[in-house]
């Protein structure tokens, strides 16, 4: 998707878990995302990293791989790939801190061409929803795919 | 979690995913559930747009 760069993934055949493992200065990480159903086609989307030793998924530690860009066009292209397969779905995005929320929007902002003619993006500020818009902080996102850009 | 057999989607012209058959759905992992659970909290608090129901709800 937009061409960024991005990891390989694979899906459940549920479809609704991705993984993919970072490469940087820390080693190789393995990421994993899940859409869960929070309402009729409306979905969360979360990831974190796997913890072999465990068997369980956090992100407490933040990894700090230098990949950032990477993971961020990884999970994007997933959103994406979702949205082809599921094409009525909302995805919710909500950071477990301020700081991974503004992340996100940082990567929406900088993305924000590529993504405006694919996707309706909806911002939460101050418990209320309105159109995206590049200069203005949110609480939490949810996008869907616009009609005349679904694959067919 | 190792990777095994890996299958392939496709439906009409929409690009492939690769299926992994050994991953699992993490269904009861607690870190997703607790991210799901303060979705929900927080959509129960201030509901879903409005621009949504013309489509998806």
């Amino acid at each position: 998707m937009f061409g960024l760069d991005k990891y390989h993934y694979t899906a459940s055949k549920s479809l609704m878990i991705y993984s993919f493992f970072s490469s940087g200065p820390k080693g190789t990480i393995h990421k994993v995302a899940r859409f869960s159903a929070l309402a009729e086609n409306v979905y969360n989307f979360g990831f974190g990293d796997y913890e072999p030793a465990t068997g369980k998924t956090s992100d407490v530690v933040n990894s700090n791989n230098g990949d950032a860009a990477k993971i961020m066009g990884t999970l994007g292209s997933i959103i994406y790939d979702f949205t082809n397969v599921f094409s009525e779905a909302a995805i919710f995005v909500h950071g477990t801190s301020a700081a991974k929320t503004r992340f996100y929007q940082f990567s929406i902002n900088k993305h924000w061409e590529e993504i405006n003619p694919i996707f309706e993006v909806i911002g939460l500020k101050n418990d209320k929803w309105e159109s995206f818009e590049k200069v203005i902080n949110y609480q939490a996102f949810i996008e869907r795919r616009k009609d005349d850009f679904l694959l067919k | 979690m190792k990777a095994k057999k890996k299958d392939f989607i496709i439906q009409n012209n929409k690009p492939l995913i690769t299926v992994d058959p050994s991953l699992p759905d993490f269904e009861d992992d607690p870190y997703f559930e607790k991210k799901t659970q303060a979705a929900k909290k927080l959509l129960r608090r201030v509901g879903l747009p409005p621009q949504l129901t013309k489509k998806s709800i």
